[in-house]
């Protein structure tokens, strides 16, 4: 694979899901009102605290509107949500055939259909 | 000085240092390093490290329980730990503290990989590494509330 190639979403978003980034979005755009939210990512995360174990996980952002020329050609629309998958062969296996969802106790997780 | 000075100072340099001298470089190094001087690698800016003893660090003024001990001049906090080949991404440091204050961590590198690039985020805490391709750019910056759990996205939601 060529780093240029851009990997098909192969995941679905539930409806507490998408309820759950639209308040991602109001976060943005509540920070950045001269340069709000525009277009969902998805990505995979691996976070790592100053002291204990990394762990991994599904993270939820946005790509802000000075930033949307940029990124316009991979736009992909999943559930009715337009995102960019940002992710890499590596970790795109994560994603394959599930939903993404969202709990408060959990925040945005993924699981099986 | 002069570039034969500087040639001949990097060379030796180079000739007393190990090949893989970058993996004894503390991975936080960043937090002793001044403000400005971030981007560069630290054999370049010897001057620029915090020392221990420093005659200008204020002082707890006299008659306090603390009379005389050195006050903390903030800093610090967790920094990403980086490797040597990252690229540090620059903010203005009005918008780092928008940022923080909000609970959004910032995008501060960019770490090129074979098939792609990491996208590293810093949160204080704790950093988040975002592996992913070199078609798109790295996020600015992303929400504390999409990274642990959900409480602080859902305070807004009447209801829940």
């Amino acid at each position: 694979m060529v780093t240029s190639d851009i990997l098909p979403a192969n995941f679905t978003i539930s409806a507490e899901a998408k309820r759950a980034i639209k308040d991602v979005r109001a976060q943005y755009d509540k920070q950045w009102p001269d340069n709000p939210a525009a277009v969902a990512c998805i990505a995979w995360g691996i976070v790592k605290p100053n002291d204990g174990p990394q762990s991994e996980r599904v993270i939820v952002g946005f790509y802000q509107r000075s930033m949307l020329a940029d990124v316009a050609h991979g736009i992909q629309e999943v559930s009715g949500v337009p995102l960019i998958f940002f992710t890499t062969e590596d970790y795109v296996g994560n994603f394959a055939g599930k939903v993404l969802d969202y709990s408060i106790e959990r925040g945005f997780f993924l699981r099986a259909p | 000085m002069s570039q034969q000075n500087a040639g001949r100072f990097a060379h030796e340099v180079m000739r007393g240092m190990r090949p893989d001298a970058h993996r004894f470089i503390r991975p936080d190094w960043r937090r002793f390093v001044r403000p400005g001087c971030e981007g560069e690698a630290p054999f370049d800016f010897y001057e620029c490290f915090e020392r221990k003893y420093s005659p200008d660090q204020p002082r707890v003024p006299a008659g306090n329980s603390d009379g005389g001990q050195w006050t903390s001049e903030g800093g610090g906090g967790g920094g990403a730990q980086l490797p040597t080949n990252a690229k540090p991404v620059q903010h203005r440091p009005s918008q780092s503290m928008r940022v923080a204050q909000a609970g959004f961590g910032m995008l501060v590198a960019e770490i090129p990989l074979a098939r792609g690039r990491n996208c590293v985020y810093n949160f204080g805490a704790f950093s988040v590494v975002i592996p992913g391709p070199t078609n798109f750019h790295c996020l600015r910056s992303v929400p504390l509330a999409a990274t642990t759990h959900g409480q602080l996205l859902n305070d807004n939601r009447p209801g829940r």
